[in-house]
């Protein structure tokens, strides 16, 4: 059975979160393929943790239907592992006690967290130490041991490279691909660019709902042109919705479809301007920033 | 189809034999878990451990009788009786106060948002929180009963099934104070709020029920019968004569120390009040 043939492992229709008059996330609609790794990519504050909450069967939808195996969230927990960041740990025990605790909830847990923190570059001697003493990648890399640390068909990972080093982002990588190739699916959510590489779907979250989704090759090849701008020239007539995003160096627009872009960087003010192919940067801008707000 | 129901009860048993496996498991890790982090918490050491002896010492020192007024052997029986009513203000305190602390921050924290989506039993988590109350608890209440010894106080069990009395009516005011915890945080939801009301409840308690019913005097004549069946004080006194010899000292003892009337609670009835107590409460847990 090819991974085209496996069908959804997750699928979400109309799916709609609210806490009292508040909503925390609108209508939500897509499908995560079995044996994929699948990325909610979306600006902080969007809902992607309550997305994944409400996935792993940790909160209830306000409305809509959520298919997670073939089934209900709540009667999938044992095939499911799921890392919500900053929460899991406690203070007041030792790495070591908070792996315990967790190993010794989910009937499917294994014995690899020290394979998966060797991995991970995590110095051992500090599964002994109290939690509280930990700095935030050293508290990621434990969390996601634990949640790796489970035989399961499906993982939901909770922004999983925030707080780790260029480094150990690239190990997670490497080492949540070739759980994809074993044939194990995994939705993740992230605020960072540099985490599409990793995605066989993006699935682009805003404020009003799911804007985007795709492979990360058809939709990086649907974002126009980018203008990079340095100096003080004006190039808002040239950009979408008139709109530039500062960067260190650069302003970013993104070129419109009638502008030539010999015409746009042919400048006498002595602004520099180029124009480039984009970025997952400029895709995560392109498809949060201009069309989320369509 | 005799072989197949004989597989599927077989496999049924199994199943309910594994299940049964993993909510001691998980019930244990629940355990574990709130054990360390209460004692590695400097509020339990403080608050559950070092205020009630410290009370006691206080009570001791100043509003106990001389034992010429009232003869050394029903001071001693008073002394018991103090210890035993502020080991249970530690218990209150533990299983109140330290245990809505506890549960308030995993709320706080969204804990629960990962706990509800391991596959985990609530009741195991529940028993496992109040497994861990009970552990501390019972050191709290100890320690008060030694400093209490220490002091002079005498212990006397009454009959042999005082120590079931006792070891029971600990258990269930245990259980009292970790359902009304339970209760508070779905109210509140608010580790801090939490923290002030559970605080209050204990002091309130304590107080308007005459210092966990051993001051009975200090409640209008009509409303002494309170005494015997709030839980706070239903425990201390069931406790205080299962564990001590008071009653025998009177008319010096009982009355000079403030123990009655009304009579002190003696009859299974009490006991099973304070089952129900326990019962009525937890029933409210409140879905977590």
């Amino acid at each position: 059975m090819t991974v085209a043939e496996a069908g959804p492992a997750v699928s979400v229709r109309g799916l709609r979160k609210n806490f009292g008059d508040s909503d925390v996330l609108e209508v939500v609609e897509f499908d995560a393929d079995e044996g994929e790794i699948t990325l909610l990519m979306g600006p902080n504050g969007v809902g992607k943790t309550i997305l994944l909450s409400c996935l792993a069967g940790g909160l209830q939808a306000s409305e809509g239907d959520i298919s997670v195996l073939g089934d209900h969230p709540e009667a999938t927990k044992e095939r499911l592992s799921f890392m919500l960041q900053d929460t899991m740990l406690v203070d007041e025990l030792t790495g070591r006690e908070n792996v315990a605790f967790f190993r010794d909830l989910h009937p499917r847990s294994t014995d690899g967290v020290e394979s998966v923190l060797d991995r991970l570059d995590f110095e051992m001697d500090a599964l002994r130490r109290e939690v509280r003493d930990y700095s935030g990648g050293m508290k990621r890399k434990l969390e996601l041991a634990i949640s790796l640390n489970v035989d399961a068909p499906l993982f939901l990972l909770d922004e999983p490279t925030a707080a780790l080093d260029m480094t150990t982002v690239e190990t997670l990588h490497s080492l949540l691909a070739a759980r994809r190739d074993a044939g194990e699916t995994i939705i993740l959510s992230s605020h960072l660019p540099g985490d599409a590489d990793l995605a066989d779907r993006i699935v682009v979250l805003t404020e009003d709902g799911v804007s985007a989704v795709g492979s990360p090759e058809d939709l990086l090849a649907e974002v126009p042109p980018v203008v990079l701008v340095e100096g003080p020239g004006d190039v808002s007539e040239s950009v979408r919705d008139g709109r530039l995003f500062e960067g260190e160096i650069h302003r970013r627009g993104f070129l419109r479809a009638d502008r030539d872009p010999e015409a746009v960087t042919d400048n006498t003010d002595g602004t520099a301007i180029q124009v480039r192919d984009p970025s997952y940067t400029d895709m995560f801008n392109y498809y949060v920033h201009l069309r989320g707000n369509q | 189809m005799a072989q197949r129901t004989t597989r599927d009860q077989t496999e049924s048993n199994t199943a309910t034999a594994g299940m049964g496996v993993r909510w001691t498991k998980q019930t244990k890790a629940f355990a574990l878990r709130n054990l360390r982090a209460m004692l590695r918490t400097k509020a339990t050491i403080i608050w559950g451990f070092g205020f009630p002896a410290f009370w006691y010492i206080l009570t001791s020192l100043f509003f106990l009788p001389d034992a010429g007024d009232v003869g050394a052997a029903t001071l001693a029986d008073t002394k018991g009786a103090t210890a035993v009513s502020l080991g249970l203000f530690g218990v209150l305190t533990v299983t109140l106060v330290a245990f809505a602390s506890g549960l308030g921050e995993d709320l706080t924290a969204k804990r629960y948002r990962k706990l509800r989506s391991l596959p985990v039993a609530p009741s195991a988590d529940f028993a496992g929180r109040y497994l861990a109350g009970v552990a501390v608890a019972a050191v709290s209440y100890a320690l008060v009963l030694a400093v209490g010894w220490v002091d002079g106080a005498s212990y006397t069990l009454r009959q042999p099934s005082s120590v079931l009395v006792v070891v029971g009516s600990f258990l269930l005011f245990a259980l009292v104070g970790t359902s009304v915890a339970v209760l508070v945080i779905w109210l509140v939801e608010d580790a801090e709020i939490v923290v002030g009301i559970t605080n209050a409840i204990l002091l309130v308690s304590y107080f308007l029920t005459g210092y966990n019913g051993l001051v009975p005097g200090l409640l209008p004549g009509d409303n002494r019968w309170l005494v015997n069946v709030a839980p706070n004080s239903l425990a201390a006194r069931l406790q205080a004569w299962h564990l001590t010899d008071l009653p025998k000292t009177v008319p010096a003892g009982t009355q000079e120390a403030g123990l009655s009337p009304p009579p002190l609670p003696v009859s299974p009835a009490f006991i099973t009040l304070l089952a129900a107590w326990a019962v009525a409460v937890y029933s409210g847990e409140g879905g977590e």
